[in-house]
């Protein structure tokens, strides 16, 4: 073989190992830039994008070992805790490690704010996604409430695009969005309509090579935006002093906190250590307040649960503690509806043949933040619980 | 098709594989049609242009190479003179060039003067679509016509000639084929190599990271030459150099990806840049920028009009209107036409100082040889920058951007 021949073939195969390990390389560092490997969680607040979760969904199918997705609203998020180590999830994670399973992977898909329709979407988006083995589903007692039934689904601009008329009707997506974004989903089927081979082609580029898929992240991690843009603005602060722009403050504009309990020096202090004002007490009494008058959340959770049972999901469902000596202090909470009514849940779940836990009176109060968000311990021992309920679960799946 | 896309690349990958699998005989009408394809996907209505362009021009070689045959050019000779079917050719393809190119600024420039002396109606163009390559593939026509008229190359046929007119990866941005070097390479088809594709994408991956990259990004930094009035300070040479980096890595890279992917199926076209920027004069530097241009500059404008041979004022005469002529190749706005004057009249000087000035050159020589070259060197790089500025912004602007670089 020639030595031209030799170089050639050194320089193709090069090109090809250089391809598959930038794309490795590239996937690694975006996900681990997002924070995916480490005990990722959503946004505090409403702030989640289809992107974010579409990547995450993407870096959990791409796992190996037996992975469990826990779903939910904020308690499974981890509202009332600064550190991810100290969520729901990251303890059953080490509860599983430290006890009967080497190979269990735990995912936080909580999203704060979070309700049953999407809590549905979500566990849609893993089964089609193939992205975890098991799902356990975190339903809190407020869901069923009439008051929360009263404002648009906070996660409305995710979902949107799978959205038919009817739901978007039922989850009350406000008008203008549904107008704009009919608008846009026209215009992007025109565009689809119009667009030339080339676009379809840099899509399935964009795919399968995560260099090229992730340039704008690599480069805003790596360099804190596009390389030029970022010598641009370097000369302009050496040259004429300017500073550059800093980052938009962005998309989620921190609000006010209207509450006590959301107040910065309050967020991950136990309940009793802060005031709770006669507005707070109203609120809560609001979304504890649950009639037997059925609604759209209880729609979706019957929807889930159907889901779950028609696609024979390996699931759980556990329903989130309630700190009952806050709700009892200011007699905020009507025993006997919460009785019936978690009868009533419980029986959704059951009749469906999934498995339900009531851990709405297994924790104590002091490890409460506010109502229904535990403290770190509260998370590890809700986590403890469930890891016990797994065990048979897991070991008939034949994962130790 | 424009090279950094990718429907070039899926483009080029099939004609690779396609190109390679049919058998040696078949690949010149394999090129022939890779390039209505690839002429066709930008505008179908161009590709009648080329094709007319292609069959008259071939015609009239094949009418020129009769005329030069006593008997079979017989029926010819009584009504053209070899030379009146050569002017004929020229005419034609200057003509579609200066219809195409040059009508909207004659029409602008028309209307100027109508606005100026507030008589008579402006004159209303058509929308003119400039043909993708145009300048590139009229220049290769011409260099045939005008080399079958010499007799110095072979007439080729028709599919030769096609495939020589329509090769894809020069269609677009050259560089500028010759004829002949061409036909030897169609006509002696060899076997596929391992080295085409790796060499070949080497060039292609060097051309799109120029390309794609570093050209690409100056756009952050260029913004003053066309909006002066918004910057200050030191951000016009930064936009000058940036404007200077920006044209080298813009069209380098894009000769790279045209010679890339004409490697890839095992055929040579000419280089076009040698480290331009790195040259001691701005002879030299001619050279080395967009060389095919240059030799075809030398070759069919610079030496029929008399080259050097001549005296001192007649060879600054062909300088001058040689690169005038180029600087209107490159676009068809007066600041291009300045542009070409201003590098006439630095290569004007430079020969003045290389015939009249020995005193001056022997006293250079004394000096020692690094910093010279080094100062030469960025001399020339920053006559070359200057001449940027007429290039990139209008004649208005760019003067008032030299102003304001000079203006501390």
């Amino acid at each position: 073989m020639g030595q031209k021949t030799v170089g050639s073939i050194t320089f193709i195969v090069s090109l090809v190992v250089f391809f598959f390990i930038t794309n490795s390389l590239a996937l690694w560092y975006v996900f681990h830039q997002m924070g995916y490997d480490h005990n990722f969680r959503f946004a505090d607040g409403a702030h989640v994008k289809a992107e974010v979760l579409d990547l995450y969904l993407e870096y959990v199918a791409g796992q190996g070992g037996y992975k469990i997705a826990v779903v939910g609203d904020s308690v499974v998020q981890g509202a009332g805790v600064p550190e991810r180590e100290q969520t729901l999830t990251a303890h059953l994670q080490e509860e599983l490690w430290g006890g009967y399973s080497k190979t269990a992977r735990v995912f936080n898909f909580g999203l704060p704010g979070g309700r049953p329709a999407d809590l549905y979407m979500m566990v849609k988006e893993l089964h089609e996604a193939g992205a975890a083995q098991m799902i356990i589903v975190n339903i809190s007692y407020p869901f069923f409430s009439y008051e929360m039934t009263k404002t648009p689904l906070l996660y409305f601009k995710v979902w949107s695009p799978g959205l038919s008329v009817i739901e978007k009707e039922e989850l009350k997506v406000p008008a203008g969005f549904t107008s704009a974004q009919g608008a846009e989903a026209s215009l992007q089927q025109g565009a689809e309509d119009s667009e030339d081979a080339g676009d379809n082609v840099e899509k399935t580029v964009s795919r399968y090579w995560a260099v090229y898929r992730f340039r704008q992240e690599i480069n805003r991690y790596l360099f804190g935006g596009p390389p030029a843009v970022q010598g641009k603005a370097y000369l302009d602060l050496i040259l004429h002093g300017i500073v550059p722009d800093a980052a938009p403050a962005e998309e989620f504009p921190e609000e006010e906190p209207l509450s006590e309990k959301d107040k910065p020096e309050n967020r991950y202090k136990v309940w009793t250590s802060f005031p709770w004002s006669d507005q707070d007490k109203e609120h809560l009494k609001n979304v504890f307040n649950v009639t037997e008058e059925d609604n759209v959340n209880f729609k979706y959770y019957r929807l889930l649960c159907g889901y779950l049972q028609e696609n024979d999901i390996p699931a759980l469902i556990f329903m989130s503690p309630v700190n009952h000596s806050l709700l009892q202090r200011y007699e905020l909470l009507d025993y006997s509806s919460y009785v019936h009514n978690t009868g009533l849940i419980r029986q959704v779940a059951e009749d469906r043949g999934i498995l339900f836990l009531n851990y709405q009176e297994a924790i104590p109060p002091h490890l409460f933040h506010d109502s229904m968000h535990m403290l770190d311990e509260g998370n590890a021992i809700t986590a403890g619980l469930l890891s016990q309920e797994l065990q048979p679960l897991i070991e008939g799946a034949g994962q130790r | 098709m424009i090279f950094n896309t990718w429907v070039y690349g899926v483009f080029l990958t099939c004609f690779f594989v396609f190109y390679w699998v049919v058998p040696p005989k078949g690949r010149m009408a394999v090129l022939v049609v890779g390039g209505l394809v690839f002429y066709t996907y930008y505008l179908p209505l161009h590709t009648v242009l080329i094709v007319g362009l292609i069959l008259a021009t071939y015609g009239l070689g094949a009418a020129m190479d009769r005329l030069r045959n006593q008997e079979t050019g017989a029926g010819l000779k009584g009504v053209f003179t070899l030379k009146t079917v050569l002017v004929l050719s020229l005419v034609l393809c200057l003509g579609v060039l200066a219809y195409f190119k040059y009508l909207p600024l004659l029409a602008a420039t028309f209307d100027g003067l109508i606005l100026l002396l507030r008589r008579g109606a402006p004159y209303q163009l058509p929308d003119i679509v400039i043909p993708l390559g145009l300048s590139f593939f009229v220049f290769e026509f011409v260099h045939y016509l005008a080399e079958v008229y010499k007799g110095s190359v072979p007439r080729g046929s028709l599919c030769e000639y096609a495939a020589f007119g329509m090769f894809f990866p020069t269609l677009v941005a050259g560089p500028i084929k010759r004829f002949q070097p061409f036909l030897e390479q169609i006509r002696h088809p060899v076997p596929f190599r391992l080295e085409y594709l790796s060499e070949g994408l080497y060039r292609i991956l060097l051309g799109l990271g120029k390309k794609m990259i570093i050209a690409d990004s100056m756009i952050y930094f260029t913004d003053p030459l066309a909006n002066p009035l918004n910057a200050g300070g030191a951000d016009y040479w930064v936009a000058m150099y940036a404007f200077a980096i920006k044209i080298y890595f813009d069209f380098s890279g894009y000769s790279d990806i045209a010679i890339g992917s004409a490697k890839v199926l095992g055929i040579r076209v000419p280089e076009n840049f040698d480290r331009p920027y790195f040259q001691q004069n701005i002879a030299v530097f001619w050279n080395k920028w967009h060389m095919s241009l240059s030799s075809w500059i030398r070759d069919y404008l610079y030496i029929p009009l008399g080259g050097n041979r001549g005296t001192l004022l007649f060879t600054l005469r062909n300088l001058i209107m040689a690169m005038a002529l180029c600087g209107l190749w490159h676009g068809a706005a007066w600041n291009f036409l300045v542009w070409g004057l201003y590098h006439g009249l630095g290569m004007s000087l430079f020969r003045v100082y290389r015939k009249k000035g020995t005193a001056l050159i022997n006293m250079v020589e004394k000096l020692p040889a690094l910093p010279v070259k080094i100062v030469s060197i960025l001399v020339t790089f920053h006559f070359v920058c200057f001449g940027w500025v007429f290039f990139a912004a209008d004649l208005h602007t760019a003067f008032q951007f030299l102003a304001l670089m000079f203006s501390f």
